[in-house]
Order: structure tokens, then C-alpha cells, then sequence
């Protein structure tokens, strides 16, 4: 049940009705407790996003994710990832002095326990049609792969490059010249949105791989320059 | 639920997706596509549409939609000419390379000096490369597309991940 009792099916089927008649074709994000929501920059209310992080995720501060929230007027600086750490590292400054502080250990648990709380914004009807589309898309080969393990390789004609399309996961962009396989990146891409520090995108699993899909094998171009490229060592990368 | 021909599908939050028709048939489902396609295209989405090429089919990006005709707009990317493109440009450079090592080896074997003039550095391309390839792809062809007899697949904007 979402907030005052309304069901989160409700919530989203109003949430639908609403972009429909703004004409958003591919739909609005649905809100989800706990979780925040970061939006593609040019989409329709992306501006007031933070409104409603606001409220279902209080607390958030600065930047989201770090082990203790940041008050507003701390101002971050410079932030890299520390393989010693295995973690985030921030440098901020406040009233003229500056410190450093890391973000809380992230890793494919923490962000696979995200996803699950995030699954409250999709409807399993929702999923099924998605499933139904990739099947007549990729063909039942593919498919029954997706269906087994979750996951299904295709080749690029262009490159030469096989993806690694994963259900919950980045795309896994792997090089076959060389001896032995090298995994080059990890391709992460949400359209319209995505809860942060999860593997979840405001779309349901299964039209998250059908995008990567379609992406890769019709312009793969796009895809690269769309798609965040996470390192393998990265917890984003799940690998 | 299959995507059929004349069909394009728009990936959605709520509904999984939201099918158009281009069904020839139905001329009111025919404006509200072309004013959604229209309207995908200006604000970023990228629309895949499904072409056979060599009798076999694949999705390439349609970059505009001629409203007029009903037909989506394909940049004509071959990836066979462009892969037999850069196997002719490999090849030359590896016939270059061979013919230099050659020349240092003989140079070496005679006593000469290991420098090379510009013309002898420079040999002629390998018999039966395409030159025409190698002088670039210039401005890429564009090809129309009948959207009665396709399917389409339309994809928002990224947020990353």
C-alpha cells in the first residue's frame, strides 16, 4: 500500500492518466517510499523532481547515498572513486574549511536490495506485455534464454562486440578480438529515469532490455553515447 | 503480443507500451500516430525501425518522419561497405608495412642507409582496394521507409544508470 492507503496500482494508473493527457507518450515516473528518482534533464518535470524526493525520501541532502546526509549549505568539491575503499570519496567544504568523507560501502547488495523496494512502481501486467514484446522482437531462441537465466547474448554486425543483455543489469559490452574474451563495459541506460542507487529504472525490467536492445543492434553509436560505461570493478557494473 | 507490421511501439512507465497503427484502414489511428511520431522524433526519442537488408532484418534509427507520405527516414548505413571499407584500408596498411620492412631488409643486407625517401615510403595502393571506399563515406545516404510495412520501436531520452 503506498501513502493514506491509496494501492500502488492505483497510484501509478493516476499517475498514467496524468502524462496521458499532457501527452507524455512514454509515460511519468511512478514515486516509490524510500526511494529517490533520478530524471532524464529534458523530460517534463524533471526540474521538479527534487520536490518529490523530497518527500519520499526525506533527509536526502546534498548528494544522495553518502553515509551521513549532508546539510544544504556543504558544498562538495571534488569526488572520486577510491579502489582502496572500494567506495565513493567526497571533498567538501563548509564555512571555509574543507574535510573529506566517503559514502556508504556500495556493492551489488545494497543496490539489489534497492531494486526489490523500487519493484513497488512496476505492475506485473506491465511486465508481462514488455516480456511478450521482447519475445517477438529477439525470437523464441533468445527469449527462452531471457526467460531461463534472466539474460540473452547478441552480436553486433557493426562492431563485432556481443552484449550480454541482462534483466535487472547493466548490459555487459564484451570484445571477442584477442585470445580470450574482455569484458570493455558495463552499459547502463534508463530511459526516462531511474531510482537511484539501484538497478531499477521508472520502466519495468524487461522494457529496460528491449531499449538496451533495440539500442545497440540499431544504433550502437547512440547507444555507447547514452548509456552510462561503468569499469567491471565498479559496484554499478554488477559483475 | 506481438509488434506487427505498421505498428510502432513506444516504450511506457505504466502501460509497457503504447502501440500505434499505421493501418491504412483506419485514417483517425493514422493522424494520431503520425502526430505522436512527429512529436517522439522533436523532443529526443530515438525510433528503431525495423529494414531488411540482403533479406535480413534489423533495426536501424530513423532520423525524421515524412508525415506526408507516412515514411520514416533511415540514414543508409551499409555495415557491410563500411566493414569492407576498413578491411581495405587494413590491408593496404599491412601491404605498406610489408613493403617497408622488405626495404629495410634490404637495405641492411646491402649496407645502405635505413632512411627512406618519401616516394619509396609511399607505394601504390594494393591491387583490387577499393579507393573510392578510403576517400570517405561523405554525407550518408538516406532511405525512406513505408511505415504501413514496418514495425517501429520508439525509445525515450536516458537518464543513465
Amino acid at each position: 500500500m503506498g501513502p493514506s492507503g491509496a494501492s500502488w496500482g492505483s497510484i501509478a494508473y493516476g499517475i498514467s492518466q496524468i502524462a496521458k493527457e499532457r501527452g507524455e507518450w512514454a509515460g511519468l515516473p511512478v514515486p516509490v517510499r524510500g526511494e529517490r528518482i533520478v530524471m532524464e534533464k529534458s523530460y517534463p518535470l524533471a526540474d521538479k523532481i527534487d520536490i518529490l524526493n523530497a518527500v519520499t525520501c526525506p533527509g536526502g541532502g546534498v548528494v544522495a547515498g553518502l553515509s551521513e546526509r549532508f546539510e544544504p549549505e556543504v558544498i562538495i568539491r571534488n569526488e572520486f572513486w577510491s579502489s582502496r575503499l572500494h567506495s565513493m570519496v567526497y571533498i567538501w567544504e563548509k564555512d571555509g574549511k574543507f574535510g573529506w568523507d566517503r559514502a556508504a560501502i556500495r556493492n551489488n547488495m545494497t543496490f539489489a536490495l534497492g531494486t526489490i523496494g523500487a519493484s513497488d512502481a512496476w505492475s506485473v501486467e506491465t511486465e508481462l506485455t514488455a516480456m511478450a514484446r521482447l519475445h517477438s522482437l529477439v525470437g523464441a531462441r533468445k527469449f527462452r534464454q531471457y526467460l531461463l537465466t534472466g539474460s540473452f547474448l547478441a552480436k553486433s554486425k557493426r562492431s563485432g562486440i556481443m552484449y550480454m543483455f541482462r534483466r535487472l543489469r547493466p548490459t555487459v559490452a564484451i570484445s571477442l578480438n584477442g585470445k580470450t574474451p574482455k569484458v570493455l563495459a558495463a552499459l547502463c541506460l534508463h530511459s526516462i529515469g531511474y531510482y537511484q542507487d539501484t538497478f531499477a529504472g521508472v520502466q519495468t525490467a524487461t522494457d529496460d532490455v528491449i531499449a538496451h536492445f533495440i539500442l545497440a543492434m540499431g544504433d550502437e553509436k547512440l547507444f555507447w553515447r547514452r548509456a552510462n560505461q561503468h569499469p567491471g570493478y565498479r559496484p554499478e557494473a554488477a559483475l | 503480443m506481438n509488434l506487427n507490421k505498421g505498428e510502432v511501439s513506444i516504450l511506457n512507465v505504466a502501460a509497457g507500451d503504447i502501440t500505434l497503427s499505421f493501418d491504412k484502414s483506419n485514417a483517425a489511428e493514422a493522424v494520431r500516430a503520425r502526430r505522436i511520431i512527429r512529436d517522439c522524433i522533436r523532443r529526443g526519442y530515438a525510433l528503431l525501425v525495423e529494414v531488411e537488408r540482403d533479406g535480413e532484418k534489423r533495426f536501424e534509427r530513423a532520423v525524421d518522419f515524412d508525415d506526408k507520405t507516412d515514411r520514416y527516414i533511415i540514414a543508409d548505413f551499409d555495415p557491410v561497405t563500411a566493414a569492407l571499407a576498413d578491411k581495405n584500408q587494413r590491408a593496404e596498411e599491412e601491404f605498406d608495412r610489408a613493403v617497408m620492412a622488405r626495404a629495410d631488409e634490404e637495405r641492411r643486407e646491402s649496407g645502405q642507409s635505413s632512411e627512406v625517401t618519401v616516394e619509396a615510403a609511399a607505394p601504390a595502393p594494393r591491387a583490387g582496394a577499393d579507393t573510392a571506399e578510403r576517400r570517405g563515406r561523405g554525407r550518408p545516404r538516406r532511405t525512406a521507409v513505408d511505415a504501413s510495412s514496418t514495425r517501429a520501436v520508439a525509445v525515450g531520452r536516458s537518464a543513465g544508470g
